[in-house]
Parts: structure tokens; C-alpha cells; sequence
């Protein structure tokens, strides 16, 4: 579902985009503070060495004979940090290719952006599920993801429930929020009923 | 239960309500007194199932009765509370005479 099919103007378009999808400025901000350290640090070191004082954890020079010359224990430290390095640049491009979608949808409204939980959408999916099946509201379930829901209904004993009836009002109800959400509705009776 | 859109509400009918109404059922037609009816309900594929326990009227045939008492408990049941009823399972426990001694 991608945001720009509700339509509006580009304001409204930006506004329902940063609504459904999580914002990536967490992940930079700590990558860029890691690189702020790192980068202070080098200089410190190479300014430390410049006025000819005691360095704070190794002076550059030292670092880069161990790193042409290395021996068994900096091997050893060297793949840690490297295989370090590699899953925190894993979790880096995850985070930057994943779409990081929200639970909310975007609905047309002809003023402003509309933005609605899914949770809303299942719990509407729900009501009308319980209304035409008969049950008593702890007996229709139903979640929702994206344009999917899936509602679950337990009958009453000795009220049998008809799945297409179900799915014909849950399609019709999430229709009236926006068309989308009703077009992919599966419905689910559960074989035991339950007394009252 | 009515539950279509076209009237608000619904009627919901208690486990208890059903347990007693049928527990009345079955001791009207075992010949029974209702106090040594004992029923339980549970749910049999969708459908309400019937566990009568209890005392019959004396016969000649009690298994044929018995059989026949199922059949009809649960049709008046069905018939009653509106609920498709799936099975009746019944467990005789006595029979039931009418009194012989002379009313004086």
C-alpha cells in the first residue's frame, strides 16, 4: 500500500508517509555519534602525539604497526571488532532498506491527512462480524495488517454461523472506511461453539 | 437470537437458563422428578449436547424409551430455546414407580 494512492497534495502526502512509516532518525543519529567519537578521538591521539605528550589509549603510529605486523593477539581482537562491525552493518542497511511500516493506514479524506490504527480496523471488522453473526462481543475476533484482515469467529452452540454472511458484512463495513481494507477479508468459525 | 442489523440489540440466553430448561424437559419426559434430573450442556461440533442423567419411569422396554426419550428431549430442547441440538446422551440411574401402597 503506498501512500500516495489516497491522493492530496504534497503536504498531506508527507504528513501520511511520516505517519505509517517509522522515521530512520534514531539509527543515523547513533551511527553519526559513533562516527563523531571515533573521529575526535583519531584527532586527540594525533594532536597528543604532535606536542609530544602520553597518548590516551594508543598513538597512531603504534596502532598501525600493530595493524602491518600483527601478531596472534591482535588477530583474535581484530576479527571481534570486525564481526562486531559487520552486524552493526547489517542492522544499518535493514534499517535503511526496510520500509518500517507503522500499524495505521492512510483513509481518503477530502480535508487534511487521515491516518487510522489498524487496530480500529480489526475492531470494526469485529463489531460487524458479531452483529450478523449473532455472538456476543468476547466472540468475534479479528486482526488486521495492512490491507489484510482476518477475523475469527467462535459460534454459540446450536447456532450455526454462516462463513459467507460473515465476510459479506465485514467486506461491506471496512469498504465504507475505505475501499482497501474490504478486499482481503478471510473468515474463520471456529468448529466448537461455546454455550451463551 | 435475532442478530441482523435490521433490530438493535440481541437476546442471549444464559448457560443456566438452557441447563434448567433442559433439565425440565428431560424430567418431564423420563417420568422423573425434576430434583434427581441432573443435566450438563456442551458443545458437540457447533451444535448443543445434552448429558441427562437420571432416574426413568418404569416400563417394559426401558432402552427403547430411553432411546425414544433422547429423540424427543431433544427436539422439545431444539424447539424451546431456538439452538440446534446435536446429541442427547442419556445415563439411567433408577427407575421411578408410582406409588403402590394404598392412599388411606
Amino acid at each position: 500500500m503506498s501512500s500516495n494512492t489516497v491522493g492530496g497534495n504534497a503536504v498531506e502526502r508527507r504528513i501520511r508517509r511520516r505517519s505509517v512509516h517509522r522515521s530512520r532518525s534514531t539509527a543515523v543519529s547513533v551511527a553519526l555519534v559513533v562516527l563523531v567519537l571515533v573521529a575526535a578521538w583519531i584527532g586527540t591521539e594525533s594532536v597528543l602525539r604532535a606536542v609530544g605528550a602520553a597518548p590516551l589509549v594508543a598513538d597512531p603510529q603504534t596502532a598501525v604497526d600493530a595493524a602491518l605486523r600483527p601478531d596472534a593477539a591482535f588477530v583474535t581482537i581484530a576479527e571481534v571488532i570486525a564481526v562486531v562491525l559487520v552486524v552493526l552493518g547489517v542492522v544499518l542497511v535493514v534499517l535503511a532498506l526496510k520500509p518500517g511500516r507503522q500499524h495505521r493506514s492512510p483513509v481518503p479524506h477530502d480535508r487534511g491527512a487521515v491516518v487510522i490504527d489498524t487496530r480500529i480496523i480489526a475492531a470494526t471488522a469485529a463489531n460487524a462480524a458479531g452483529t450478523v453473526a449473532g455472538v456476543p462481543d468476547g466472540n468475534a475476533t479479528a486482526t488486521s495488517r495492512g490491507n489484510r484482515t482476518q477475523v475469527r469467529v467462535v459460534p454459540v452452540s446450536g447456532m450455526p454461523v454462516d462463513e459467507g454472511a460473515v465476510r459479506a458484512a465485514v467486506e461491506e463495513r471496512l469498504g465504507q472506511l475505505d475501499e482497501r481494507f474490504g478486499r482481503r477479508v478471510t473468515v474463520r468459525i471456529a468448529e466448537q461453539g461455546t454455550l451463551s | 437470537m435475532t442478530g441482523g442489523p435490521v433490530v438493535p440489540g440481541r437476546v442471549e440466553i444464559s448457560a443456566r437458563a438452557l441447563t434448567s430448561c433442559a433439565r425440565a424437559v428431560a424430567a418431564e419426559h423420563l417420568g422423573a422428578p425434576v430434583k434427581h434430573v441432573r443435566v450438563a450442556l456442551g458443545d458437540h461440533r457447533g451444535s448443543l449436547a445434552l448429558d441427562i442423567t437420571g432416574p426413568i419411569a418404569a416400563a417394559d422396554d426401558l432402552v427403547g424409551r430411553a432411546t425414544t426419550t433422547a429423540v424427543e428431549v431433544r427436539d422439545r430442547v431444539s424447539e424451546l430455546t431456538g439452538r440446534r441440538v446435536g446429541s442427547a446422551h442419556i445415563e439411567l440411574t433408577g427407575i421411578v414407580r408410582e406409588r403402590t401402597n394404598r392412599v388411606r
